[in-house]
């Protein structure tokens, strides 16, 4: 009897928590998809982070997962149609600690999903994992998790942590191999023709950064696979890799063509090139010499008719 | 005896009163905007008009309620009017036909029991009504590719229409032919594959202001609003995908909206639109520092004739409301008298004078009172102070990255971390 009152206190304590502080149980959730599924040795799957705001608007993740390296190794992660487009982190893969870590935002916020949106339009990446070839006759679980330094802030001003809750998935590793082993990230590579969006190269100096040298912004998406890297070559120069903007210019000079190169994962490009803010000195140097050449003509002609004339 | 009497006597008086009481006791009828309190019924029916007023007389009745028979149905009671909030009607356009998507329509007073699709071939109709039955979307089919669609959505309790939705527009268009995929890998330049998707954008902002439209964080599109506050930008240069877009408002004295965003997949060869929209008024104070007791004004611009909510945070959350002139334009004096010292913060969010569409809230902007003082350095995450939070300020964070600078550390907690990087993305401007 003494059983069953306290289990009714604990119900009526819990319903007028509900009901009192209803603001309580909001929480941004961060969740995979798919949250389980059968899988093995072999087997190349993806797997969706995504996020519910749960009637807030947030504008910053920050989520670390943590998946089992003896079994599954992360072989990518692709930021494709991510709602972040930004990133202050860029995905990185640990292998050796099995954790994958992203710091990315959404300017002007992400609110959730648009009444008649026929998407969900609440991914924030996908990983790509490859099942390792186990010495295991029964099978497995992998359970796929969000570590407690995750953190959800809000689009408030302030940067407000957001309360969260992470939900992991779970995954049975099955013994032996697949007649025909999956293939999903292949597949979605090659299904994908389609360059990064078009973005601008902004050329800038500030007296806070790179000591007031010149320097180049750029930064674009794509929708399919996500963006592998990007390239920047100053003039005749060899390309080099920019991890990210902003990408501290050789020539301080501004004299030469800038072009910044977007490759997708599936190998696609963009190029985009800027002119050169200042003429290359070669092109002055004709110039003054063609000048001069005018001026000299005319002064010898005049000279010329003037001793005609004596 | 006469004693008895009395008591005989003052009884039937309790039990009389207590009958008359209970004939002639009445409902409070209540609707969004009034109560009606004790009403009494006429002892005739009838209905009486003059210039200005009908009245609907009831027949003479004791109780509300309502009777049937096979031949009739007699509704007794007092008149009042249910309402319900407006469906937000959005969509799709496919290969011959439209698919609509609606928001719940809540009604008061009345159960909204079904909804009706209008199609219409220019905008405002007339409409041609169908039911679509208790359901929040509908496929349109048979309709002609290329054509523009006007459709609304009405909700109604029975044959009562409660409320309708704002006007969505489509043109249907053929489904997309992949291109062919390149040979080999690799490849330079860029564009290729897919059609566009094209995306149709409308709401309102303020009078003759102008509106930045972003995809993605980066500027897609700036257009102006009319006299009247609406805007309208139609966009056909993006690829299939998940978008987020904000936009921004600027309003004709200067000041700058927060950035009001969704996010939405576009798909290929398909237009999507968004309607509907009320960006946020815009607000400003005449001082940030001040003596308690002083009055702070505060102001901006919104839709004309607009009513302005703002709230003031403290203890105890304090709103107060006005209403925007014919230009758009608000202010309300605050009286610090009620706050304590201290730092605070106030909001305003605005609802169209027909009360069809409400706003999210303003920016927030933060006074001071008392011996505290309100930092200015680096406001609104503009580093390089170029007017604009965009892509160089995320350039400059990027260098200070979990490292100090006394600008990009917003919330001043001595390293550039995440909650600057927050504050960065609320006041983009792209």
């Amino acid at each position: 009897m003494k059983k069953y009152i306290l289990k009714l206190k604990i119900i009526i304590i819990l319903i007028a928590g509900f009901v009192l502080f209803p603001g309580v149980s909001l929480a941004a959730k961060l969740y995979f998809e798919p949250s389980a599924g059968n899988y093995y040795q072999g087997d190349n799957f993806m797997v969706s982070v995504r996020i519910d705001p749960n009637a807030e608007c947030v504008n910053t993740v920050k989520a670390i997962i943590g998946f089992p390296q003896d079994i599954l190794e992360a072989v990518d992660f692709s930021q494709g149609n991510s709602i972040l487009t930004l990133w202050i982190k860029n995905p990185e893969i640990s292998q050796d600690s099995g954790q994958i870590s992203f710091i990315g935002g959404t300017p002007g916020g992400f609110c959730g999903r648009l009444a008649g949106d026929p998407e969900k339009s609440n991914l924030l990446g996908k990983i790509i994992f490859q099942v390792k070839k186990l010495n295991i006759s029964d099978k497995n679980t992998a359970t796929i998790n969000f570590l407690t330094d995750s953190q959800v802030l809000l689009n408030d001003g302030f940067g407000t942590p957001a309360n969260l809750v992470g939900q992991n998935a779970v995954f049975n590793i099955l013994s032996g191999a697949a007649k025909t082993p999956k293939t999903e990230w292949q597949e979605e590579l090659n299904k994908d023709n389609i360059s990064p969006e078009s973005f601008k190269i902004n050329i800038l100096r500030d007296p806070s950064i790179f000591n007031n040298k010149y320097f180049i912004v750029f930064s674009t998406t794509d929708k399919q696979t996500g963006v592998d890297f990007y390239e920047v070559k100053e003039g005749k120069k060899e390309w080099k890799r920019a991890t990210t903007s902003p990408y501290l210019l050789e020539d301080q000079s501004l004299s030469s063509i800038i072009k910044v190169k977007a490759r997708d994962r599936a190998g696609n490009e963009r190029i985009i090139e800027r002119q050169p803010l200042r003429k290359p000195m070669f092109y002055w140097l004709i110039v003054l010499v063609l000048m001069l050449g005018v001026i000299t003509r005319w002064f010898l002609k005049k000279r010329l008719k003037s001793k005609t004339e004596k | 005896m006469v004693k008895a009497r009395k008591f005989l006597a003052v009884v039937i008086l309790i039990l009389s009163i207590s009958v008359i009481f209970h004939i002639a006791r009445a409902e409070d009828y209540q609707s969004g905007s009034f109560i009606l309190r004790d009403p009494v019924f006429t002892i005739e029916g009838g209905r009486s008009v003059s210039v200005s007023f009908e009245q609907i007389a009831g027949a003479g009745q004791t109780i509300s309620g309502e009777s049937t028979s096979t031949t009739f149905i007699h509704r007794a009671g007092f008149l009042y009017f249910p309402i319900a909030s407006s469906p937000v009607l959005t969509g799709t356009a496919g290969d011959g036909k439209v698919t609509l998507n609606w928001t719940v329509s809540t009604g008061t007073l009345a159960n909204i029991t079904t909804y009706d699709v209008g199609v219409a071939a220019v905008s405002g109709g007339p409409y041609t009504f169908e039911s679509a039955g208790n359901v929040h979307s509908f496929v349109k089919n048979g309709l002609t590719n290329g054509t523009t669609y006007y459709f609304r959505v009405q909700a109604k309790a029975g044959l009562l229409i409660l409320a309708q939705s704002n006007e969505f527009s489509a043109a249907p268009a053929a489904a997309a032919v992949p291109p062919t995929p390149p040979g080999g890998g690799g490849g330079g330049g860029g564009g290729g594959g897919g059609l566009p998707a094209k995306v149709v954008i409308s709401g309102l902002a303020y009078p003759s202001a102008s509106i930045t439209i972003l995809a993605d964080g980066m500027v897609i599109d700036l257009v102006k609003a009319n006299s009247a506050a609406n805007f309208k930008s139609e966009i056909n240069t993006l690829n299939a995908g998940t978008y987020t877009f904000g936009l921004w408002a600027e309003d004709g004295k200067g000041r700058k909206s927060i950035t009001f965003s969704f996010t939405v997949s576009l798909t290929s060869g398909m237009t999507t639109t968004i309607s509907g929209i009320f960006i946020p008024p815009t607000i400003e104070l005449d001082k940030v520092n001040m003596a308690r007791g002083e009055i702070l004004n505060i102001l901006g611009q919104t839709a004309p004739e607009s009513k302005i909510t703002i709230s003031v945070e403290s203890p105890q959350e304090i709103n107060e409301e006005t209403d925007a002139t014919k230009a758009g334009d608000w202010k309300i004096p605050f009286s610090t008298s009620p706050l304590e010292d201290g730092m605070h913060t106030t909001r305003a969010k605005a609802k169209t004078k027909d009360g069809s569409l409400m706003s999210s809230y303003s920016h927030v902007l933060t006074f001071a009172i008392g011996k505290y003082v309100v930092s200015e350095l680096c406001p609104r995450a503009d580093f390089n102070k170029d007017g604009k939070t965009n892509l160089i300020d995320f350039s400059i964070m990027l260098y200070w990255w979990g490292k100090y600078n006394s600008c990009v550390d917003q919330n001043q907690n001595g390293v550039v971390d995440l909650p600057d990087f927050s504050i960065l993305m609320y006041w983009w401007t792209g």
